[in-house]
């Protein structure tokens, strides 16, 4: 039966060696194009669940299908990609521009589709001057974008982001929300910054202790003040009655 | 520490380049490509480590963590200290470029003993961590002496003038073998306790990490 | 530290072709380390110097990297004198100082920084990247040039993270190591940041599988020879035959 769900999770369990269940009999879909947030306490097994998608771990039991193909886990699928919390662990080679071709070069694909893409990825992210430099050149935001460019440049359909505006300035901040906007990929993004993930995401998905607490339109379920706070979590700002904003969504 | 450019003879010098060939190529063999990220980081690790210099009476020396590489990185250690070395040349310009096989060997050979040495006490000893930080921390000195061993010979073989040479290198690695060994032990507990199969001995089969 | 960051002025030395260049001064520095007769080191002494200054590196960069073996021969210089044997120059009851130190000294001297000159020309007129990818064109194992890079890499992330764990110790009262004093503290630094490195290779090594990481380090980097490249090769290893040649008289 064909679907337009491009992110599919069925029955997902997965347990660490020294810690069970970290996830729960997790199960959601998600159609192409949307911006979905992912929000949760600490440890709530936000980040092993991306883990799972992009198959770097193999869940104890459960399927996930990305782009209607069952991902399988330690296999190349360029078609999902993570965006890791810290910048340092995705560049990894000498210049950014090197970084920035790993990916397509792995792809095998012909040089002169490589240089347009790492290109235009660099020039998607307002990095294009930075491309020569060494990554210890950079600072905290600019290796930020930089590492947003080696994802990119792969034009994978599905984007994982962990906390992507974690210790940016305002500035930058904004600069990744302005991209992130303009993105026509499907989005997972995991964040604390709730303001964030109501200026750029269209739904969102509550996890808590392993479980999908609730699914749903954003501002809907983040202006449930009771259910926030039964999950460690806080209303955002922009939300309560006298600051209610119209958040406009792609 | 490592012998520098000029002072050794072309036939020792070709055939430290040889014979590093010959223990590259030993450990390319047992190398996976899944490997490359832990050596090329723990490697950098102990690059810049071996960079701290201290005090030791009015010399100042600085550790090179061999015996430490041997135990956590197993046979592949010969290829974090290749790079080590050739990065030491390129960044620092410490020891020798024309040197370069040969004191990878000097100090690839002593990291492989000290491995060998271990594997068997890491596993008779499992979740014994003092008498395996002390197996391990004699072996990490045993290693420092070795390598001292290795460059008087060597020195001597390129020529009677460079005697005093040579024994002013052992000499200090004398010193360094003892706090090495100290600093090791201190090291090895603390990740036997934490995080065993850092280990190249545990890596499949870690024993309870108890801290 | 960054051997390569005058990587990109021009002159014929950083025009010259990484392989070509790899295969002219690779065997002479191999020849000025191990060179015996006076006169073939001159000669090295002689055409490094000449080639570090058509390179046109800044002089202070050239400098602050002959550091290292200057210090090393100011050491030994002293030991050599004192124990190399041969004719006295002078002597105090068991103290003798041997005239022939002097002159292995120089010797050593001249060949070290020959060699260091010869060693500047050749990565420092390159960019690393480009370096390593000549000697993958001479058989190093792709495996061994992807763990240089990564290596390479690693190092500064190490050197800003030590530096970070270093200030906050001594804001609580750290002071490095003196003796036996300071260990433990030392010893807990060099865990912390040898753990987190373990695990960051985890990490890394799961970002790089995720971009389709086999093994290999590609780049997008390709090589072309001109005559140019050929006749300094040439020169440089006619050059080095000659020595040898010399030597073995």
């Amino acid at each position: 039966m064909k679907n337009n769900y491009i992110l599919q999770a069925e029955n997902l369990n997965f347990s660490y060696p020294d810690k069970n269940d970290v996830l729960k009999q997790v199960c959601f879909r998600i159609s192409s194009g949307e911006h979905v947030g992912l929000v949760g306490p600490n440890g709530s097994g936000k980040t092993t669940l991306f883990l799972l998608l992009c198959g770097i771990l193999a869940p104890k039991s459960g399927r996930i299908t990305a782009g209607g193909k069952r991902v399988i886990p330690g296999h190349f699928n360029p078609n999902i990609s993570y965006l890791f919390q810290s910048p340092e662990d995705q560049l990894f080679s000498p210049t950014i521009f090197d970084d920035v071709t790993f990916g397509p070069l792995n792809m095998a694909l012909p040089r002169e589709e490589v240089e347009k893409r790492a290109a235009r990825a660099l020039e998607q992210v307002g990095c294009s001057p930075l491309a020569e430099r060494a990554p210890h050149h950079l600072s905290g935001g600019e290796k930020r974008l930089a590492a947003f460019a080696t994802i990119l440049s792969m034009m994978p359909d599905i984007i994982l982001l962990d906390e992507p505006t974690s210790n940016l300035d305002s500035l930058n901040r904004r600069n990744v929300i302005n991209i992130i906007r303009q993105m026509k990929q499907t989005l997972v993004i995991c964040s604390h910054d709730l303001e964030f993930l109501l200026e750029t995401c269209r739904l969102v998905i509550l996890i808590d202790q392993g479980r999908i607490v609730r699914e749903g339109p954003i501002v809907e379920l983040l202006s449930d003040e009771k259910l926030m706070k039964s999950h460690n979590l806080e209303k955002p700002h922009s939300l309560t009655p006298h600051n209610r904003l119209s958040h406009n969504h792609r | 520490m490592h012998i520098p450019d000029g002072v050794l003879d072309i036939k020792i010098i070709a055939g430290g380049f040889t014979a590093a060939a010959g223990l590259t190529a030993l450990a390319l063999k047992k190398v996976k490509h899944d490997d490359i990220p832990r050596l090329a980081v723990m490697g950098a690790f102990f690059f810049v480590s071996s960079l701290i210099h201290f005090k030791v009476g009015i010399t100042s020396v600085h550790l090179t963590f061999i015996g430490l590489m041997g135990i956590i990185l197993g046979i592949p250690s010969t290829l974090a200290i290749l790079t080590g070395l050739f990065f030491q040349a390129v960044m620092f310009q410490h020891g020798g470029i024309s040197t370069l096989g040969i004191n990878t060997i000097i100090f690839g050979l002593p990291a492989l003993l000290v491995y060998g040495a271990f594997l068997p006490l890491a596993k008779r000893w499992k979740g014994r961590p003092f008498c395996l930080s002390l197996a391990g921390s004699i072996l990490a000195g045993l290693t420092i002496l070795i390598a001292a061993g290795l460059i008087l010979v060597i020195i001597r073989f390129s020529g009677d003038e460079f005697t005093g040479v040579a024994f002013v290198f052992s000499a200090a690695h004398g010193m360094l073998a003892f706090v090495e060994g100290a600093i090791t032990f201190f090291i090895l507990r603390r990740l036997l306790k934490i995080k065993p199969e850092m280990l190249y001995a545990y890596k499949s089969s870690p024993p309870e990490s108890t801290g | 530290m960054e051997l390569d960051q005058y990587a990109m002025l021009r002159s014929p030395i950083h025009s010259w072709d990484a392989r070509w260049k790899l295969l002219a001064l690779a065997p002479l520095i191999f020849v000025g380390a191990a060179i015996k007769h006076p006169l073939g080191l001159l000669c090295v002494a002689g055409v490094s110097s000449a080639m570090v200054i058509i390179s046109k590196l800044p002089i202070r960069h050239v400098l602050k990297i002959l550091k290292g073996p200057f210090y090393f021969i100011i050491i030994m210089t002293p030991v050599l004198m004192l124990t190399s044997g041969g004719e006295h120059l002078v002597s105090w009851g068991v103290i003798s100082v041997y005239r022939s130190g002097l002159y292995i000294a120089a010797r050593l001297a001249i060949k070290a920084l020959s060699v260091m000159l010869l060693f500047i020309c050749l990565f420092g007129t390159t960019r690393l990247q480009e370096s390593m990818k000549a000697m993958e064109f001479f058989k190093l194992p792709p495996i061994l040039l992807a763990l240089f890079f990564f290596t390479y890499r690693y190092i500064f992330l190490y050197f800003e993270d030590l530096g970070k764990m270093l200030t906050a110790a001594r804001l609580r009262g750290y002071t490095v190591l003196r003796g036996l004093k300071d260990l433990k503290s030392t010893v807990n630094i060099m865990v912390t940041l040898l753990i987190r490195s373990y695990e960051q290779s985890e990490r890394v090594y799961a970002a790089m599988r995720l971009k389709g990481y086999t093994g290999a380090f590609p780049t997008l980097h390709r090589f072309k020879t001109q005559v140019a490249d050929i006749l300094k090769t040439s020169l440089l290893l006619s050059l080095s035959i000659l020595i040898v040649y010399m030597d073995m008289l």
